[in-house]
């Protein structure tokens, strides 16, 4: 296999994987979040804004009374996941067809807004994670260092699948721009 | 470069991704028991009898990412040689699944309250070593 052309499609694998991988971030929360609801009815952890808030963490908001708003802001997370689904799906389709093109001009890469609603999205569990992480801490008065790791792995898979789509994007014009510069000297 | 070369290539990067994925997973898991074990004994309302963490559990990780970290290194040299890959790279995915439903049963003691949450990183390890074995037979089959 010629080089460059092996280096474009690996790279055009890590960028399936970066994005499958994003995709299972989102849903894995809820996943767990359906299991556990079997799990208990203990009313053990105090329930937090951002637990409340947070996919996987339910059973806190169902074991103790919440507040309306909150209910109405978890409601718009779940939404936002569900938006975000639908653009990485769309960014998935799109890398797929851009690879199967008979030509790489044919079918450019874009991945359309789906990587600024994803990092949007993970950030903002992010952001909840550590409130929440800081407030179990207070809670329990031990230190449990436990990142949210599901939130930040869907940060880096994003910001790494933009990384990718950029070079792919740059590896394509360049065969261009050198037939520009051959057709200029002639 | 064909259709079929570019698959492989891809395929070539997807096991790659799996390989190394399934090496990180399993340590996260039992960063998680260490967390849950710490929590349980906090927790006012229910206790475990047994300890949920051990520092023998982290023999399975540094097991398991020997093996698929090793497997990847040979999967990266058999992508620029153009070699098949050997009998060691499709043992390694074996181990690690093994690894990875001993780490399952280990979660699952978890109890009703993490026990669920737990179990996902050693399952998910578990998925990516079968789709690892997949990939490698692909892989091997079309080996021009």
């Amino acid at each position: 296999m010629k080089g460059l052309q092996t280096k474009r499609a690996v790279y055009y694998g890590l960028l399936i994987a970066c994005l499958a991988g994003a995709l299972l971030t989102v849903f894995l929360p809820f996943a767990y979040e359906e299991v556990r609801l079997f799990g208990t009815d203990a009313n053990l952890v105090p329930m937090s804004i951002p637990a409340a808030l947070m996919p996987g963490t339910m059973t806190h908001l169902l074991q103790k009374p919440s507040y309306d708003w909150v209910q109405a802001v978890y409601a718009a997370v779940l939404l936002f996941a569900a938006v975000t689904v639908i653009q990485l799906i769309r960014a998935l389709l799109r890398v797929l067809r851009s690879l199967n093109a008979e030509t790489p001009a044919s079918a450019p890469l874009r991945l359309g807004s789906a990587p600024a609603v994803g990092l949007g999205f993970f950030a903002l569990l992010t952001i909840l994670g550590i409130w929440n992480q800081i407030y179990l801490n207070e809670q329990t008065e031990i230190t449990l260092i436990s990142p949210p790791i599901w939130p930040l792995s869907g940060l880096l898979l994003h910001l790494a699948a933009l990384r990718l789509a950029r070079v792919l994007n740059v590896e394509r014009a360049r065969p261009a721009a050198d037939q520009g510069c051959k057709n200029f000297d002639h | 470069m064909n259709r079929r070369q570019t698959n492989r290539a891809v395929c070539y990067a997807l096991l790659i991704v799996c390989l190394i994925a399934a090496a990180i997973l399993p340590f996260l898991a039992v960063i998680s028991l260490s967390f849950a074990n710490e929590l349980y004994d906090w927790m006012p309302g229910i206790s475990l009898n047994y300890e949920l963490y051990s520092p023998w559990l982290m023999v399975l990780p540094v097991l398991s990412a020997l093996c698929l970290l090793s497997a990847c290194v040979k999967t990266v040299r058999s992508l620029y040689t153009g070699k098949a890959l050997g009998y060691r790279v499709l043992a390694a995915p074996w181990l690690g699944l093994t690894l990875s439903l001993m780490l399952c049963i280990a979660c699952a003691r978890g109890g009703p309250f993490f026990g669920a949450a737990l179990i996902i990183r050693p399952l998910l390890a578990a998925g990516l070593n079968i789709c690892a074995m997949f990939l490698i037979g692909s892989l091997n089959k079309n080996d021009p």
